[in-house]
């Protein structure tokens, strides 16, 4: 990896541990897939296999081992052209998955129907700092939507939350 | 207003029927639950049925999809329903019959199943390529190189069947499974890709010559009645035994339904098999209706158990 | 014969109560093809009861309009948000989104909205072209053809990724590995399904690209903050009076050689029933970029990069009917929710579909075609409203759209596993995004898996293990072996020559 790549991208980013998070699973998935009969083995082990070998050479690209340099040239692993230029930290980020996974919770209580306005106006205020009336507004539309649309127009039943279903999570 | 419609035509019920059925159906709508997406085979049959059942019972009929797990989740959900009568559902038999006793655990027993009624049912048909040498099984079988099949999944009703009755007949094949439909895998032998396949005869008819596009030659039908006029039955060749071997929409309820309320459905299907918009459909789409009460229906389960545990190991699927 | 029906076809739809139902569908269409999660397929699914009291035509002109206007809608939200409204739009990210950032959402949606209604117009044609050999084109596409297909769709995403190779080589074996979860359509077998029911079916595709495309694409929003065009960007973008819209139109005129071969691709590849729209547009991309002079603008707002998987997604629909009108199979997940409606009307698809109900068949084709042109009318005019949705707050425009798309997961089949299903993929896509392991790589092998390894096996049966031999002796394969050795070898050999004259990595 070059110095230059190095100082723009994070180095969460650029260190070895995405690599070898990779290789551990691939290696992993290899072990079960030995375990299936021949022809349901052959392309899990196979595709495992090859995931092993190109984690390692993601890992070699990403040290300083002798022959790094090269690697990053013939297998491609420029960090320059990154999706996520922006580098938010570790609680920042679990905060915000916090809050999609939060959504899924709310819908599996109360049901998609109650769930979405509160969550989108849940978010408009407090992560937005939006007013009030800007938070309901959102959330009054985005029921507004799910309601003529599924409900009425389609006359499609959305799910009413374990709350107020019966069968629990075995009916999902 | 369809809830208004329907208590009304339920009270004119409650004055014709008898005291026991003076609850049923009146109260709530009735949920048919379909174990697979729309627009399928099970799929179709419900949503065609469900007018005209509800015109026969006076209630309304809510078709429900509750697709997954191979159609286990289904009939999962329909087990754990109260056993009121206000949720059935169409089974995938012998599908789900296989699955037993191959050994997969499918969340229910389908002995528990109380069972209805049995809507339709179609009949396998073993047909090679119109232009083929091949023109009966004899040949398939002597052909010097085990012939080759094609079918969807190993698990399907349609594999199964290929892989026992070519094992009854000890006539050894190979079955290339793996086709994304049952016409695929009749294409598979048109192009030539394999050398024959065993469909139900209703989908094989679009490609007959007498009946279709002239793309496949029927060889075998597996009946013990020749059902297509000069194309010999395993009666014929032997083996009356593979006439067992069918593809059945059976409706079914949640475990312990009380006589009378099977009794009130299994006539609401009766009389919607009857009709004339079930009647018309199914001859415009080629479904062979075949409508059965609920006790010839829990019989024919009973003995296609029995049946496929016979043949347990060649059901399994090959490694 | 064909003509005469489809000039009749073309007449009764001007009919005010086909017209009607038409619009309905172009609306319903783009509304669900705008958000992400929702599709094509859904709102077919969702319509089967609703059209089960309809006339078979007016069915049909319902279907075709939703058909027709989905791939538009979702070009959308691909270019506004980096969020494919429909699968099929992942590729129109790669240029479209670098557009908006730099305040060109107007030209891009301008291309966008062209290429979809001229792409629909040239799938059209060359699907009536194709109804006399529609027999021969199917039936020369066996299970040997199938697999090749798939290498050569993975050796596209290999050398499109760029600069990432490595990475993305990983990124598509971890799709495989997905792929090959639950039970295998060859033995029954399951697999990794450690021993949970949902699992059984392998895990669902829309949940997964629902969540790899949109959730995770609003995680990364959310934490990025402000709005989605740069500050400066719409500074400038102000001054020039937003829009381009014009200039996009123009754009795909200029550039009529990238929107042909789109079309053509597109159809071809929709023809091939399985393989579907995303992996149509995302050849027709790659096939673009590795070949065009300006190749190192592309991901960098290049509109070519628009055009090129716009006309293939919608030419794909004209091609996905060619298994319909040979054989009443399907070639797409939507043409088979329209068999299924035609099967619910009493008519049963088969070879001889198109002389039993060509009036059916003909009505989907013009309301395809008519709303591929409809939705791109209307895309045109409300592109300036549309283009200030990269002007919202972040922080409004991701709880609707995590709202919305989840709710789309839940329709298609009313499980809430799926939901949950495609809140994990939102997460996985979102580690991705974040260690910078390209997403396309992995969908596109997540979508081909399946199909590479049970064609390999139906091929392994069929030839008695002699899998090459069997593939050399077949026309179309070694066509297809052909074309997948000059897509994996011309960028390598070009890296090569770069490496050798200056020493250094490009």
């Amino acid at each position: 990896m070059s110095d230059r790549d190095a100082s723009e991208a994070p180095y969460s980013v650029t260190s070895i541990w995405p690599a070898v998070v990779l290789l551990v699973f691939a290696i992993v998935v290899f072990t079960i897939a030995r375990g299936y009969s021949a022809t349901s083995a052959r392309f899990p082990s196979m595709v495992a296999g090859a995931m092993i070998v190109l984690a390692l050479f993601d890992i070699w690209s990403r040290s300083n081992l002798p022959g790094a340099k090269l690697v990053g040239t013939f297998g491609g692993t420029s960090f320059r052209q990154r999706e996520m230029m922006h580098n938010p930290r570790f609680l920042e980020q679990l905060e915000c998955v916090g809050w999609i996974a939060g959504a899924f919770v709310l819908m599996a209580t109360v049901g998609l129907l109650a769930a979405s306005p509160i969550f989108c106006a849940a978010f408009v205020r407090l992560r937005g700092r939006r007013s009030v009336i800007v938070s309901a507004g959102i959330g009054l539309g985005v029921l507004a939507f799910q309601f003529i649309v599924f409900e009425w127009a389609l006359d499609y039943e959305l799910y009413r939350g374990l709350a107020f279903t019966k069968g629990g999570v075995s009916a999902w | 207003m369809k809830n208004i419609l329907a208590t009304g035509i339920a009270a004119v019920a409650l004055v014709t029927g008898g005291a026991a059925m003076a609850e049923y159906p009146v109260d709530n709508n009735i949920t048919f639950v379909i174990p697979y997406s729309p627009g399928g085979g099970f799929d179709t049959i419900v949503r065609q049925f469900a007018p005209a059942l509800e015109e026969a019972m006076g209630t309304t009929v809510v078709p429900e999809n509750i697709s997954g797990a191979g159609g286990s989740r289904g009939g999962q959900a329909v087990h754990r329903a109260d056993a009121d009568g206000y949720t059935i559902g169409i089974y995938n038999i012998p599908g789900l019959t296989v699955n037993e006793v191959t050994g997969r655990d499918q969340g229910f027993a389908l002995s528990e199943v109380t069972w209805i009624a049995n809507l339709a049912v179609a009949r396998y048909g073993l047909a090679v390529a119109a232009n083929s040498d091949i023109n009966s099984v004899e040949d398939l079988c002597s052909k010097g190189s085990p012939a080759k099949l094609s079918d969807t999944g190993a698990t399907s009703t349609a594999s199964v069947t290929t892989r026992i009755s070519f094992g009854i007949m000890g006539c050894d094949i190979v079955d290339v499974t793996g086709y994304s439909g049952s016409n695929d895998a009749m294409i598979a032998v048109i192009s030539g890709e394999v050398d024959a396949t065993i469909k139900p005869v209703s989908s094989l008819k679009k490609y007959l010559r007498e009946s279709g596009s002239g793309d496949l030659k029927l060889i075998l039908t597996l009946t013990e009645d020749e059902v297509v006029p000069g194309v010999p039955t395993v009666a014929d060749i032997g083996h009356p035994e593979l006439a067992k071997f069918t593809l059945n929409r059976v409706i079914g309820g949640p475990p312990g339904m009380p006589a009378d309320v099977v009794a009130a459905i299994e006539n609401g299907l009766r009389a919607a098999s009857e009709s004339d918009a079930v009647t018309s459909w199914a001859d415009g789409a080629g479904v062979e209706l075949g409508f059965m009460g609920a006790t010839e229906t829990a019989a024919m389960m009973d003995d296609l158990a029995t049946f496929y545990q016979e043949y347990k190991d060649l059901a399994a699927a090959p490694e | 014969m064909g003509l005469d029906t489809l000039i009749d076809a073309s007449l009764a739809i001007l009919n005010g109560g086909s017209l009607a139902y038409l619009a309905a569908g172009v609306l319903l269409g783009l509304t669900f093809g705008v958000i992400p999660g929702l599709g094509g397929t859904t709102a077919l699914a969702l319509l089967i009861p609703v059209t089960y009291t309809l006339a078979p035509l007016d069915a049909m002109y319902l279907a075709g309009g939703v058909m027709g206007a989905t791939s538009f809608g979702g070009s959308i939200s691909a270019i506004l948000l980096n969020t494919p409204g429909t699968a099929p739009n992942a590729a129109t990210t790669f240029d479209g989104y670098p557009l908006a950032r730099q305040g060109k959402a107007g030209l891009a949606i301008g291309a966008s909205a062209t290429s979809s209604a001229l792409g629909g117009l040239i799938g059209l044609f060359t699907l009536l072209l194709f109804i006399p050999v529609a027999r021969e084109v199917v039936l020369s596409f066996g299970s040997s053809e199938f697999f090749l297909l798939t290498i050569l769709g993975l050796a596209a995403i290999a050398v499109s990724v760029k600069g990432k190779l490595l990475r993305g080589l990983v990124a598509a074996c971890l799709g495989l590995l997905i792929a090959f979860t639950g039970a295998n359509q060859f033995n029954g077998h399951t697999r990794f399904t450690g021993g949970i029911d949902y699992l059984w079916d392998g895990i669902p595709l829309v949940p997964a690209l629902t969540g790899l495309f949109a959730i995770s694409q609003m995680i990364e929003l959310a934490l990025k903050g402000g709005s989605v065009a740069d500050e400066a960007s719409r500074l400038e973008a102000a001054k020039m009076k937003i829009s381009g819209v014009g200039e996009g139109i123009f754009a795909v005129f200029r550039n009529w050689p990238v929107l042909l071969r789109g079309s053509v691709i597109g159809t071809l590849i929709g023809a091939i029933p399985g393989l579907g729209g995303t992996v149509a547009a995302f050849l027709s991309y790659s096939s673009t970029a590795q070949t065009a002079k300006d190749r190192e603008t592309f991901g960098k707002g290049n509109i070519k990069g628009v055009i090129a998987p716009e006309s293939a997604n919608n030419a794909k629909d004209g091609g996905s009917l060619i298994p319909t009108v040979a054989f009443g199979i399907p070639g797409s997940a939507e043409t088979a929710i329209f068999l299924g409606i035609l099967v619910l009307h009493g008519i049963e698809p088969g070879p001889q579909i198109l002389l039993q109900n060509e009036k059916e068949i003909y009505g989907l084709i013009v309301a395809l075609t008519a709303s591929a042109v409809g939705a791109s009318i209307l895309g045109l005019i409300f592109a300036r409203l549309l283009v200030l949705i990269t002007r919202i707050d972040v922080n409004i425009v991701v709880p609707v759209v995590v709202t919305l798309s989840l709710t789309g997961v839940y329709v298609l089949e009313g499980r809430m596993a799926d939901v949950l299903c495609a809140l994990l993929m939102g997460i996985l896509g979102y580690l991705m995004i974040r260690f910078d392991y390209p997403r396309l790589t992995l969908v596109i092998a997540f979508v081909l898996g399946e199909i590479a390894e049970r064609s390999f096996h139906q091929v392994r049966l069929i030839s008695d293990g002699q899998v090459v031999e069997y593939m050399l002796s077949r026309p179309v394969s070694v066509l297809l072996i052909l074309a997948t050795v000059v897509t994996f070898f011309l960028p390598a050999m070009r890296k090569l020559r770069w490496w050798r004259q200056t020493g250094t990595a490009e």
